[in-house]
């Protein structure tokens, strides 16, 4: 029997939602800050995404030499394209978040216009950035 | 002694999905790198949120956490990743039972 891969079983099985806090927080420190953790979760969500396509490429080289794979061939691409639409859906839901951090740091701006450079990074992160 | 007409070759495929494999490591990497995401998403949540459940920041992060799912909601992340874990385990079983049966003669 083949030996069975390990990966963080609890994590897989357990519901997984926010944590509830009592009052507004933006943490922009430059060190381990908010925009921090946002590049590392964009970046991770790429990383992803490009071992997806991997995925999809290995198992399509499977099925290109031998005829005996053709049976799976429909399942796999099947399960490849909807991981690949679960991918660019948590893209999206990531690109929600930081939209709501952009949107808070513009209404804040009214008072406080050093978080432009928050403002410019948000924009970079969501693709609408100039730099 | 007849001569075993092989369909396919079996010994590359149980190489490639075996504990190690190609298709294998691939699939644990992704596996891995989903924990990975949704630890970097718990820790941006102290550093960045609203107040209280029904602030929009909190339905956002909601909504990533019900894209990465679980392995028992169908359309989630980790759904389809354990269907693929399952498809590729199949894959292996089948090679091996016929380089096993092969071995034989």
């Amino acid at each position: 029997m083949k030996e069975v891969a390990s990966y963080n079983q609890a994590e897989a099985t357990a519901e997984k939602e926010p944590k509830v806090f009592q009052e507004f927080t933006y943490d922009n420190d430059s060190n381990g800050g908010v925009l921090n953790k946002f590049e590392e979760i964009k970046g991770k969500i790429q990383e992803i995404k490009g071992i997806i396509q991997d995925l999809g490429g290995n198992y399509n080289d499977l099925v290109n030499k031998y005829e005996a794979f053709t049976n799976y061939a429909d399942t796999m691409k099947g399960i490849v394209n909807a991981m690949n639409q679960n991918a660019d859906a948590i893209q999206s839901n990531y690109k929600g978040v930081v939209d709501t951090a952009k949107q808070a740091v513009e209404e804040h701006m009214k008072v406080d216009s050093s978080l432009m450079t928050d403002l410019d990074e948000l924009n970079r992160l969501l693709g609408t950035g100039t730099n | 002694m007849g001569v075993t007409q092989k369909d396919y070759d079996y010994d590359e495929v149980v190489k490639f999905t075996q504990s190690g494999g190609e298709l294998d490591q691939a699939l644990t990497s992704l596996q891995d790198n989903l924990s990975k995401l949704y630890d970097k998403i718990k820790e941006c949540e102290p550093l960045y949120h609203g107040n209280g459940s029904s602030s929009s920041i909190y339905a956002c992060y909601q909504n990533l956490y019900d894209k990465l799912g679980t392995m028992d909601k169908k359309d989630t992340m980790w759904f389809n990743a354990n269907v693929c874990r399952q498809l590729i385990d199949k894959m292996y079983d089948n090679a091996k039972r016929n380089q096993d049966n092969d071995t034989l003669y």
